[in-house]
């Protein structure tokens, strides 16, 4: 048994329940585990000290995208965020910002939700054919390797904390969603380009974008959705003047 | 289309203005300021041609209208960048403002550029 007297961290965590007028920050001390990440923090404060704070989770290991929040003012997955790199602490954890907040640290999702079905990110096929379960649409592993990065996002919305254009502009379709729309449209098997077009070529599409890259340096998928929106903003130049030079050679 | 953005002509511009920047400033810079102050053999030997050396080389036409290029793209992309941070620190100024404003300022530095540029 040790005699030595446990490492405590202060946490400073954003509180906020509907029937309040103003949100405020709740102080409490959290033993110092060296395995520990802040999301164990919040799991011991909700199972020890306090049962009404409210957050998302679930897997734990960086994969289901539910636990993100602002560590210490940087969009961080809770899950992937050890005690160690914040000590001495205190640690501020706050709901991610550029969202609404429900409770807590749960933001309203809802926009992005709308956000990311108006790109519609999922294979479109002229002829309907994904229907057909038998259908097989062959792909060579260099094509494949076009998307597979842009594939990889979990929907964890870090990229729309860290976005300053998303600070400002509420329609901004924003990364994940622009990065999903390259992801399908770069993908052989995909023909919706078309149906994308009109969403992704609007101001509030990929040309708000004013190119800081923060949403890829924040991703913890490693998704480059900067790199996605200058892929996009290439395309739509190109199709901007072959549209102004070259109407008769488009499709209206 | 509808709500389709005109975006295109600046980011096009911006973009060609930001590699042309990358490319030749730094050789320009080089050349100019380094290399001959060096007396780099190349560079010297171009400049002795004049008595006041770059002034010398700025009498072609054709070295003159590609600085004047070189200036005015590097201008605009400098003006878009300056508008999109505006924009991203929350400046509050009515879109055709900052567009004025910005490119406006970017055009004034071509034009006094052209200006200096003429008189050689």
């Amino acid at each position: 048994m040790s005699t030595a007297i446990e490492t405590m961290v202060k946490f400073e965590v954003f509180r906020y329940q509907p029937d309040w007028d103003e949100p405020t920050y709740q102080v409490y001390d959290v033993p110092y585990r060296e395995d520990w990440v802040v999301l164990d923090a919040l799991n011991y404060i909700k199972d020890t000290i306090d049962g009404s704070l409210t957050y998302r989770w679930s897997c734990r290991m960086g994969v289901c995208g539910s636990c993100g929040a602002m560590v210490n003012g940087y969009p961080k997955l809770t899950c992937a965020a050890f005690l160690s790199e914040y000590l001495p602490g205190p640690i501020r954890v706050e709901p991610l910002v550029n969202f609404n907040v429900e409770r807590d640290l749960v933001t309203d999702l809802e926009g992005f939700m709308e956000k990311l079905e108006s790109v519609q990110p999922w294979i479109i096929r002229e002829d309907g054919a994904t229907d057909d379960l038998k259908s097989e649409y062959l792909q060579t592993p260099s094509q494949h390797a076009a998307y597979q990065q842009f594939s990889m996002c979990i929907n964890c919305l870090l990229c729309y904390a860290a976005c300053p254009v998303s600070s400002h502009s509420e329609e901004f379709i924003g990364p994940a969603a622009l990065a999903l729309a390259q992801r399908y449209n770069l993908d052989t098997r995909d023909e919706g380009v078309e149906q994308r077009r009109d969403v992704i070529l609007k101001d509030e599409g990929i040309w708000e974008c004013s190119f800081v890259g923060e949403c890829s340096a924040v991703c913890p998928k490693h998704v480059d959705p900067a790199g996605a929106i200058q892929q996009a903003k290439m395309t739509g130049a190109i199709d901007y003047y072959r549209r102004l030079l070259m109407p008769w050679t488009v499709k209206s | 289309m509808r709500g389709r953005s005109h975006e295109p002509i600046f980011w096009s511009v911006f973009g060609l203005g930001g590699i042309v920047a990358a490319i030749f400033i730094p050789v320009i810079i080089f050349v100019t300021g380094i290399g001959g102050a060096a007396g780099w053999e190349a560079v010297s030997g171009a400049l002795a041609h004049g008595e006041d050396g770059i002034g010398a080389l700025l009498r072609h036409a054709p070295v003159r209208a590609v600085l004047g290029l070189i200036m005015a793209l590097a201008a605009v992309h400098a003006a878009h960048r300056i508008r999109h941070t505006l924009i991203d620190l929350h400046v509050h100024a009515p879109p055709a403002v900052l567009i004025v404003a910005s490119y406006g300022a970017a055009a004034v530095v071509s034009v006094l550029t052209a200006i200096v540029l003429a008189l050689f």
